[in-house]
């Protein structure tokens, strides 16, 4: 009865629903093209010229403005086709039979028409030209990516400031070039990151306010801060499978002090990683598209959630794209368009209905300001002091050590299993970096637990409204039931009160990872939050210490990392 | 004026480098000499594959990667057939004897993938061959047998 009361109170103060990103707005919607030539721009030392195309989706008219404007880039995917047969090649004019190229640019159309309808310019760009050369430099076509997507700004300057062709004046004054955001996909997803290095480098001429790489690649491990990031990562991506672009999260954490801004990643389970682009979507477009787990991944078609038998959790491709809708308008609408969605990307609210389904995870972390890290868990110091400077004390669990991060932590958390059963710590092709610190914890009475004391002059929390920990279910120990979900007590005290709240009346992080064959399950730590308001009759300008009580069942193993007070 | 000419002569020879310098893309189309191929031609693993060829290449240019200038006599390609090979955004390695080669790219109609290296050292007879996205591996019917 207590715990259907708190529900209730939950429920309560935290809406189900707000606005719905993915809703349609009430703008009609233009859509154009502009092209200037399948080789008119040439990146620094890239094999060979690429065509500067995009497709242009903005408000009728263009009754107001400046207008905010979302730059997106696809994947590396087939750049030509005939019939249903995809080719290689750029130009596709300059193979023997007749080719036409293939519109991969035009997949995200149905995000654009909602952005554009709720007044942003949004532009989708073409990189056959790199698609099919890339594999021929170093770092796999991200300067490249980074490069295209700078012309296309320098282009859209021109036609803000003095107009030009195709245009004329049509946009003159209406971008607001201080407020872009960028979406990636795949090699796309490094690419805007990589693009918001180089516009930093070249003194920020374009203010870029958001970056989203949707299932990207991280090939090269680039780093950014100071500007919010959200990652998609699909559950079911049987391309890139090892979901290393969960990096871009791990990297940025701690990497500069006083960060400004919050990041994302956000877990869909069975979502592959074709289906966010309709253009890589059989029975929209046949040419060259694949649902790639059944495609790509051996023995994936037999896998109870990725794959094809009977019960099994995959998401149809209006499902997924509902998804990407959800969340990509959602992150653009919330960090362009000063519309407050932060609710739904920290996760005190469920996704919205345009999203489709509720089995989407998050992992969160607020800007520094708004936060204090209890403990970061990045070396082995943290399992005894931690980031506060309190005692770090346990008892009964086993194994009580750090794996994932820097030596001489070991490089992966579980040996013996696949690197893209373990996302966190994949190495990357062109970085040695390492992957998360995280504590490798495990119990075997329900008297274990781990206490982080809170120093002096650290205790008052009143200003934060959720303590938050990372975590996921370690499928590589036994002491975990396969398909059962995990569960723990945090508990804080004051000077006087100890206060429990147990984390399955608040949180479903703690899932047992589905999936069996090859690429899952996967460990992924998802964030664990619980508003401080639940912890009732507690003093929170006197906290003394965040304990875990592992008393919710007999035996256990989780990995854990990121214990800090939030908003 | 002896100097002079000296410079014109070497701005030429410069010039001509960088006119007539080759890329990756132009080794994979060049001819070559074959000095081992298989004959399997029963598709194997995911994406089909069936053999292999490996040719050496006479190179008469220097070759541009990554904007920097390799001047080698030779390059050898390693081509894999099958498919048809998906372009995938996770890159497609062709390892032989255990060393992966540089990212391999696939053919235009898709039908194989092929890489060029810059050292024989592992093309050596009986070397494994494989063709792996990530850790998806698949391991050639056929190991290296050269002419």
């Amino acid at each position: 009865m207590k715990k259907i009361l708190f529900a209730i109170s939950l429920i309560v103060a935290f809406p189900l629903f707000g606005a719905d990103p993915g809703a349609r707005g009430p703008l009609p919607v233009t859509r154009e093209e502009y092209n200037f030539g399948d080789t008119a721009f040439t990146p620094t030392n890239f094999p060979g010229p690429v065509e500067l195309l995009a497709s242009v989706h903005y408000p009728t008219g263009l009754p107001g403005g400046p207008y905010p404007l979302v730059v997106f880039l696809h994947g590396r995917h087939a750049t030509c086709f005939t019939g249903r047969t995809g080719f290689l090649l750029w130009p596709c004019s300059s193979f023997s039979a007749p080719l036409q190229p293939i519109p991969s640019y035009r997949g995200y159309d149905y995000i654009a028409e909602v952005l554009a309808s709720n007044g942003y310019i949004v532009v989708s760009i073409s990189a056959n030209g790199i698609n099919a050369r890339d594999n021929f430099v170093r770092d796999l076509g991200a300067l490249a990516r980074a490069e295209l997507i700078q012309k296309h700004l320098d282009i859209w300057n021109g036609f803000n400031t003095v107009g030009g062709a195709p245009f004329g004046s049509k946009f003159v004054g209406k971008v607001d070039l201080t407020r872009i955001g960028t979406m990636g996909h795949s090699r796309g997803g490094e690419g805007v990151v990589r693009h918001f290095v180089l516009n930093q480098s070249l003194g920020s001429p374009y203010g870029i306010k958001a970056v989203f790489p949707l299932a990207p690649v991280d090939f090269n491990r680039p780093v950014i801060n100071n500007v919010p990031i959200a990652v998609m990562l699909p559950y079911c991506d049987g391309d890139v499978a090892d979901l290393q672009g969960v990096h871009f999260y791990d990297d940025a954490r701690y990497n500069v002090a006083a960060d400004t801004a919050a990041k994302d990643a956000i877990v869909v389970m069975g979502a592959n990683h074709n289906f966010f682009n309709t253009i890589w979507t059989p029975g929209i477009f046949d040419a060259a598209s694949a649902d790639d787990w059944n495609a790509f991944v051996p023995g994936g078609r037999s896998d109870p959630h990725c794959g094809q038998v009977k019960g099994n959790a995959r998401l149809t491709p209006d499902q997924q794209r509902g998804t990407g809708l959800a969340y990509i308008a959602g992150f653009f609408r919330n960090n362009l368009g000063g519309e407050d969605f932060n609710s739904q990307f920290n996760g005190d609210t469920p996704p919205p209905p345009s999203a489709t389904t509720d089995q989407i995870f998050l992992m969160f972390q607020a800007p520094a300001a708004a936060r204090l890290d209890v403990n970061r868990l990045l070396s082995a110091g943290d399992l005894t002091t931690n980031t506060l400077g309190g005692a770090v004390a346990q008892a009964g669990i086993t194994p009580y050590e750090l794996c994932g991060g820097e030596a001489p932590e070991p490089a992966k958390c579980l040996p013996a299993e696949r690197n893209s059963r373990q996302p966190h710590t994949t190495p990357s092709a062109r970085s040695p970096k390492r992957g998360l610190s995280q504590l490798q914890a495990g119990w075997s009475s329900v008297s274990a637990f781990i206490d982080n004391g809170l120093p002096k002059g650290t205790r008052d929390v009143s200003a934060f409204r959720t303590l938050q920990f990372r975590a996921s279910v370690n499928f590589g120990d036994a002491r975990n039931a396969v398909g059962v979900p995990q569960n723990l007590t945090v508990v804080l005290s004051d000077r006087k009160n100890t206060v429990r709240v147990t984390v399955d009346t608040v949180s479903r992080s703690l899932f047992y990872p589905p999936g069996e064959k090859t690429h899952v399950p996967k460990l992924l730590l998802n964030t664990v939050r619980i508003p401080l308001r639940a912890f009732q009759n507690i003093d929170l300008t006197d906290i003394r210490s965040v304990r875990f009580e592992f008393d919710q069942t007999d035996s256990g193993a989780l990995l854990i990392s990121d214990i800090a007070f939030s908003n | 004026m002896r100097l002079n000419r000296v410079l014109i002569v070497a701005v030429c020879l410069l010039l001509a480098s960088s006119l007539y310098a080759s890329t990756l893309e132009d080794l994979l189309n060049m001819p070559g000499t074959v000095l081992g191929k298989g004959s399997n031609n029963l598709p194997v693993g995911q994406f089909g594959v069936k053999s292999y060829k490996v040719e050496e290449l006479t190179l008469t240019e220097p070759v541009i990667v990554d904007g920097q200038t390799i001047n080698a006599a030779k390059a050898w390609r390693v081509t894999i057939n099958g498919g048809p090979f998906p372009v995938r955004d996770q890159a497609a390695v062709i390892s032989v004897g255990g060393a992966d080669l540089m990212p391999a790219r696939e053919g235009t109609d898709l039908s194989v993938v092929a890489t060029i290296t810059f050292d024989q050292s592992m093309l050596t007879n009986g070397a494994v061959i494989t063709l792996s996205y990530g850790e998806d591996t698949t391991v050639l019917p056929e190991k290296l047998t050269r002419n």
